[in-house]
């Protein structure tokens, strides 16, 4: 208890030199806490938007349609597999989706539609980011004859709401199938690439025009991400077939996963530099703060204090140092990330005039906002708190070997 | 017959400083027994430091052996010298040497809570040696809002309070006025006499060699004279 409170009092008797230690570890504390918040935060956010747009949580298809994105590798007969899915996911929501790629042209111009997904609006209006993207007009009612499309392809082919627009697509048999639909809406996502070539059509008309009858390209299965992983391999076991393959939204969307997988490192990276400065800071204060009591510890051992309750006593005031420091710092870095929690950080500040952000093919307009969890608070702190103490072993070391007679020769 | 409680046999010391080696010690023998108040005086680089800390297990002899309370300790390793210091041996230091964090009631306690004394005992003893040095009132005090003497009288209650066999006084009352020193060293006889610890000084002071009741003179390293005076 004595040896607690020599430790806690030390720290004090370089009031300036401790206080100037403290803001800098509290600081990058703070900052550290901040950022893998904020990334862990605007992550899910992207993921979320990818698994809207393109896939689902998880997804199930036609084995090898990943390859080629042929829409002769499909699901022939949903229904089954819907009830096999429910079986195992039962508070899902499931999107039946055909995936095609296509032309659209209007009598002032065309444009390629890289993916025109044949949708069943009723679950998509619950699923997907688009319907809340609509600048104009409305989302698909179900009915045959209607188009959505983004901004960029509206402004291209020099079309409005209700004007006509030809849809040319392939069939199952590779025949070039033309169709006249009418633009029921038009979005926007922020997202260059999906705003021009991005557009939804109805399931039926998709299945009536590509003659696959009840079949469809795509399953997607919306739980929560947490147990996506889970639910991916129980789906796994009893859906992977010869037909069939299930794939978690990173398999369905390696682009995403490995941008999201490189901003990780490099959020690793930025932590690596923050507590090698927390170390720094660390070391340099309790190796000074040792060097300067060498003659006191002389005398501690003198008068028969182990050196290993030296070598405590070293220990104990980095740990106070640093759990001062990471409360001070606790407080920033939360404010900062509760703050962004609420009202979220525009991705539109990060790029200058109307060019759209996209990352992966996925838009990244939405609000990015950080996510406060305990555990990133705890596992934080415990990595400074870890960090302190290993950087305040040299110097406490040193004390463990300082010679009395030597010490008290100094004086 | 009152028995020792120190030894030494053929002590020698020698110190390398760069190419050129000290001859700190050249062959002490002397016996101190139980209860005595003795000082050692001489010329500087007379050998008085460096013997005193060979009695006090903070150094090795070159050759030579060291009994302190009966144990030997040329052959402990550095816990058993520690732990010898901390039960047997309390230390007087010429510039006092208090934590500065610590009040001087803590002071005073630091090692009793090293011995692993409990709590409310160590209150107890605490509040009693300091009463005996004069400095009850000044228990909360830090060392630094005390006088030299006052401070080195905390440095005595924290020698004397867990009743060692042993007390080395390395130059006490060196930082200190003629008057301070003379009641710091009262004080010391006092508690000398009354617990019977054994005192020994390293000393230039005349005053301290006129209160030791045994006066050894160290000449290059050397027992020059040992004159007992009762």
């Amino acid at each position: 208890m004595l040896l607690l409170k020599m430790a806690f009092r030390n720290l004090w008797r370089r009031k300036f030199r401790t206080i100037l230690t403290m803001i800098a570890i509290g600081f990058s504390y703070g900052l550290l806490l901040f950022f893998v918040q904020f990334t862990t935060g605007s992550h899910e956010g992207m993921i979320n938007t990818g698994i809207r747009m393109q896939a689902g949580h998880i997804i199930v298809q036609g084995k090898g349609y990943s390859e080629e994105r042929e829409i002769t590798e499909n699901i022939k007969d949903p229904e089954p597999v819907l009830q096999q899915i429910k079986d195992v996911v039962p508070d899902s929501d499931i999107s039946e989706r055909i995936f095609l790629t296509g032309s659209l042209s209007s009598s002032s111009g065309n444009t390629i539609l890289d993916n025109l997904v044949g949708v069943n609006p009723a679950i998509e209006k619950k699923v997907s980011e688009i319907p809340g993207k609509i600048i104009k007009g409305d989302y698909l009612s179900g009915k045959k004859g209607e188009i959505v499309i983004g901004a960029t392809a509206a402004k291209l082919l020099k079309v409005d709401l209700g004007m006509k627009v030809q849809l040319s697509i392939s069939d199952v048999n590779g025949n070039i199938i033309r169709a006249a639909l009418r633009v029921r809406g038009i979005f926007r996502t922020g997202g260059l690439s999906v705003d021009r070539g991005y557009a939804l059509i109805s399931l039926k008309q998709a299945q009536e025009m590509t003659k696959l009858g009840s079949a469809v390209t795509q399953l997607a299965i919306f739980s929560d991400l947490q147990s996506s992983e889970r639910l991916t391999s129980k789906l796994k076991t009893k859906l992977n077939t010869a037909e069939l393959e299930v794939l978690h939204w990173r398999d369905a969307m390696p682009m995403l996963a490995q941008m999201l997988w490189v901003d990780k490192i490099s959020m690793y990276v930025f932590l690596f530099i923050i507590l090698g400065i927390v170390s720094a800071g660390i070391l340099n204060t309790v190796l000074m703060s040792v060097m300067e009591r060498t003659r006191e510890f002389g005398v501690l051992k003198s008068i028969g204090m182990s050196p290993w309750r030296i070598f405590m006593l070293i220990i104990y005031e980095a740990l106070f140092t640093a759990i001062i420091a990471i409360f001070t710092g606790m407080i920033l870095g939360l404010s900062l990330s509760y703050y962004l929690s609420i009202h979220g950080l525009d991705p539109a500040v990060f790029v200058e005039g109307e060019q759209g952000m996209e990352a992966a093919g996925i838009p990244m307009t939405n609000l990015m906002y950080s996510k406060v969890t305990l555990f990133s608070v705890v596992w934080t702190a415990i990595s400074v708190i870890v960090l302190s103490v290993l950087s305040a072993l040299p110097p406490s070391i040193r004390a463990f070997r300082i010679k009395p007679v030597k010490a008290v020769r100094d004086l | 017959m009152s028995k020792n409680i120190i030894k030494t046999q053929a002590v020698k010391k020698t110190f390398e400083q760069g190419k050129i080696k000290v001859r700190a010690l050249r062959g002490i023998d002397l016996e101190i027994e139980e209860g005595e108040f003795t000082a050692i005086s001489g010329p500087s680089g007379s050998g008085k430091t460096t013997l005193l800390n060979m009695i006090g297990c903070l150094d090795n002899p070159t050759s030579g052996q060291v009994e302190v309370a009966g144990k030997e300790v040329s052959k402990m390793t550095k816990t058993q010298m520690a732990n010898l210091r901390l039960h047997k041996i309390g230390f007087i230091f010429q510039a006092y040497n208090l934590v500065p964090v610590l009040t001087a009631f803590e002071n005073v306690e630091l090692v009793l809570s090293l011995q692993g004394v409990e709590k409310k005992k160590r209150k107890e003893m605490c509040l009693d040696i300091l009463e005996e040095v004069g400095l009850k009132e000044l228990a909360s005090r830090r060392p630094a809002e005390m006088s030299g003497g006052q401070q080195q009288r905390v440095a005595v209650a924290r020698a004397v309070v867990a009743k060692p066999a042993l007390i080395l006084a390395d130059e006490p009352t060196a930082n200190l006025d003629s008057e301070t020193g003379s009641k710091l060293l009262e004080m010391m006889r006092k508690l000398n006499k009354e617990h019977n610890i054994t005192f020994l000084f390293s000393t230039h002071d005349k005053m301290v060699m006129d209160y030791s009741t045994r006066l050894i003179s160290l000449s290059d390293g050397k027992v020059k004279d040992d004159i007992l005076k009762q």
